[in-house]
């Protein structure tokens, strides 16, 4: 469980910020850009650069601070920017005539955004989770997640490096997915019955 | 779970789905909702994978220098005054010329500026709306922003070309110029510092700067406000410039406009009603008056300056355009737009003239991040890396001087001569210096490189009188640009020793090393002329050297010259 955030020490930093020191917000990027990345990877599309958007927010709240009512709830307001950046990166991506062919089915993307409305404590919950979830995993399994998303290998590296075939990679790939989502699914559901 | 399913989604994740396929993954999903939300799960999933296996301090302060980096700071003295001015003009506004301003600045030494006005026309309340929405369109509004040269805006990206600019919201352009077109077809090129809004489909807001129109048949009727005028385009060219003191000078170049004193009736009427009101002034061609408005609203001819006027955006790199890789990012280049002497080419990537890289030495000392772009494996001719279509492949981190040579470089050392510390490339045919850009240079930049992208020399490989070195200290497409596009994974190849030919490229020990995903492909073009070439003159090979000016060396990934237009 992580340490609660500071309020004050935001509000101070967000204060400074307002007085010209520029070196303060970085307090307020360090303090957000995790949750605000997982949140938005969440809610991205394919094709979006999550921390392309992430800054864009950064910028856009900076620029803004002046809208932004000292002592009221600095994090939503972040995310609103936040989502209108995404929403502003869909619509173009979504005008890119052949985007449909190269990165999403639309199915896919309805569902995506059906779910646009999820609170960003879900899904950082959710993140938590899944640390947790990873790290009951076995070392086998472990492994393949570390080189797909830590070492970004391609998959014929792991197939080399595990001694299996391309397709057992694939295989292996998704059923390490399918249990991590079923941990989570366990912890959210131990969650929300108070366990 | 549907094998299939399994086997299509799991491809599709990893990047490696055909169209067939795909349609096939649609249509699996679209028979069965279940798999539409098995798909969304995993999808979402598979993206916290990627920021989980991104705990690591040093990814997240990479993440949070970059943002810093990109957070406006040098505009204090520029929005300083326009806040001043806009203060210190709000009292006697009130009282001559209806229209209120309500300025609020949040963060006074930042100068972030944010305006909250309240236009009123002939009494009816036409609000300003404060910026409130951090989307950079608006669908009300259809002034494009068509065109820009190095335009920075305040506390914000640069609109990308072709976007619809917010009617009624403050555009702070601190740097550069833009050019906006109006449905009517009239078309305004502001040049900076100024504060701009698109207010209508036929009108134009300028509260400081410069600004020249062009209101061609069909667009009669355009107008620029100003704090003390409107100007009523009757089919003509003009300029309109607007001082902090709010003092304004209009010059026609072609045809008729109408200068309305915003203190009179006349002119909080105009908007309606265009066609029958007198106007304070008319001015024909060749017309220029200085409006000022201190105790009361006065007008005076003053001298005219045709050169105020600008008809089009400097010569430059307008744009590329690029295939994108399966995981996201550009990789092989296809086409690229400049404008050359006033005229937007587009030259599909088989046209331009192809270099191949003649000359190779580093600097005296090793440089850590190597000296080849490239995929998994590098090709044999190491010469074509910078002509090849892929801009995931390059030559970087050349040698360089602080001054620009002035004479020709050694590219063929021996014990009394050492090379010269660049690298020379030749064109496949000559390239024929004519006006504007004639060769393009692109290389890969990240967020903790200079914004402007890494200064660079270029020399003629033949020195004769009158030819000279150029420097380039800002690319036409910078970090800042949104036509600078984020380009697709690479890596770097790095050499135990500093490199003194383009042999040793090859046969130095070098180790591959993945570079980070926050690259983006900057661009810029060279304009022979600058290097001393007579117009029509045949141009076989240049020189390139960093300009050694920082810790960051230039980067090139793709060199071409372009044929003649």
């Amino acid at each position: 469980m992580s340490v609660p955030p500071d309020d004050s020490r935001l509000e101070h930093a967000l204060s400074r910020v307002r007085r010209g020191d520029v070196a303060a917000f970085e307090y307020v990027v360090q303090r957000f850009e995790q949750p605000l990345r997982a949140w938005l990877a969440s809610q991205a599309m394919p094709g979006v650069d999550v921390d392309e958007v992430a800054q864009r927010a950064f910028v856009a709240a900076f620029a803004r601070l002046n809208e932004y009512e000292p002592g009221t709830n600095f994090s939503a307001w972040l995310f609103t920017i936040a989502r209108y950046q995404l929403r502003t990166e869909t619509t173009r991506l979504r005008r890119v005539a052949d985007y449909h062919t190269r990165y999403a089915p639309d199915l896919l993307q309805r569902e995506l955004e059906r779910r646009a409305d999820q609170p960003p404590e879900v899904v950082l919950a959710r993140l938590d989770h899944l640390r947790e979830c990873l790290k009951s995993l076995g070392s086998h399994l472990r492994q393949f997640i570390t080189w797909r998303y830590e070492e970004e290998i391609s998959l014929e590296e792991m197939a080399s490096r595990s001694g299996r075939s391309v397709a057992a990679v694939k295989k292996q790939l998704f059923l390490v997915r399918k249990k991590l989502h079923e941990c989570i699914c366990q912890r959210e559901a131990a969650a929300e019955g108070g366990v | 779970m549907n094998d299939r399913f399994e086997q299509l989604w799991t491809d599709y994740l990893e990047g490696e789905l055909g169209e067939a396929e795909l349609a096939e993954l649609r249509q699996l999903i679209a028979n069965d909702p279940r798999l539409a939300e098995a798909a969304a799960d995993s999808y979402q999933l598979h993206r916290l994978l990627g920021i989980a296996a991104c705990d690591d301090p040093a990814a997240s302060e990479r993440f949070v220098q970059a943002t810093m980096a990109c957070l406006p700071a040098d505009s204090n003295q520029f929005t300083g005054a326009v806040m001043r001015r806009l203060n210190t003009s709000t009292a006697s506004r009130t009282r001559r010329w209806t229209r209120w301003l309500t300025v609020s600045v949040a963060a006074v030494a930042l100068g972030i500026v944010s305006l909250t006005l309240v236009l009123r026309d002939g009494g009816e309340p036409a609000g300003h709306q404060p910026v409130a929405q951090p989307a950079t369109t608006n669908a009300k509004a259809s002034a494009r922003l068509v065109a820009a040269s190095h335009a920075r805006f305040f506390g914000e990206l640069a609109p990308p070309l072709e976007s619809i600019l917010e009617t009624r919201r403050d555009y702070v352009l601190t740097e550069g110029l833009v050019e906006l077109e109006f449905p009517s077809g009239a078309t305004v090129i502001i040049e900076s510092p100024a504060v701009f809004r698109v207010i209508s489909d036929m009108s134009l807001a300028l509260d400081t700067g410069r600004c020249s129109v062009y209101a061609p048949e069909g667009a009669e009727g355009f107008r620029v406000e100003t704090p003390v005028t409107r100007v009523v385009d009757r089919g003509t060219r003009f300029t309109v410039s607007v001082a902090e003191t709010n003092e304004t000078e209009v010059q026609v170049i072609e045809g008729v406009a109408d200068v309305y004193r915003a203190a009179t009736p006349a002119a909080q009427e105009a908007s309606s009603n265009l066609d029958k009101l007198p106007p304070d002034v008319r001015l024909t061609e060749r017309n220029a008056y200085r409006i000022t408005a201190f105790e009361d609203v006065a007008l005076a001819p003053v001298q005219f300056t045709p050169a105020a006027y600008r008809r089009s955006l400097p010569d430059r790199i307008i744009r590329y355009d690029a295939t994108t890789a399966a995981k996201g990012g550009i990789q092989e280049l296809k086409s690229v737009t400049v404008q050359r002497g006033g005229r937007e080419i587009q030259y599909p990537v088989e046209q331009l003239i192809p270099v191949e890289l003649t000359w190779f030495k580093s600097a005296d000392a090793v440089d850590r991040s190597g000296h080849l772009l490239g995929g998994e494996t590098l090709p044999e001719n190491l010469a074509e890396l910078l002509s090849d279509n892929l801009l995931t492949t390059g030559v970087i981190n050349p040698g360089g001087s602080k001054e620009p040579l002035t004479s020709d470089p050694v590219l063929r050392e021996d014990a009394d001569r050492p090379g010269t510390p660049g690298f020379a490339v030749r064109f496949r045919r000559p390239v024929v210096n004519r006006p504007g850009p004639d060769v393009i240079l692109m290389e890969v930049q990240t967020f903790s490189n200079p914004l402007d992208g890494d200064a660079f020399h270029v020399s003629p490989l033949k020195f004769a009188p009158g030819r000279k070195s150029h420097t380039i200290r800002r690319y036409d497409l910078t970090m800042n640009s949104p036509e600078a596009l984020r380009l697709a994974s690479f890596s770097l190849y790095r050499y135990s020793q500093p490199i003194a030919s383009l042999e040793e490229l090859h046969t130095a020990t070098h180790v591959r090393a993945n570079a980070g995903p926050r690259f983006h492909l900057l661009a810029v073009g060279i304009d022979l002329s600058d290097l001393g070439f007579a117009e029509g003159e045949q141009v076989e090979g240049l020189f390139f050297q960093d300009a050694e000016d920082d810790a960051h060396r230039v980067d090139p990934v793709f060199i071409a010259g372009f044929p003649e237009p």
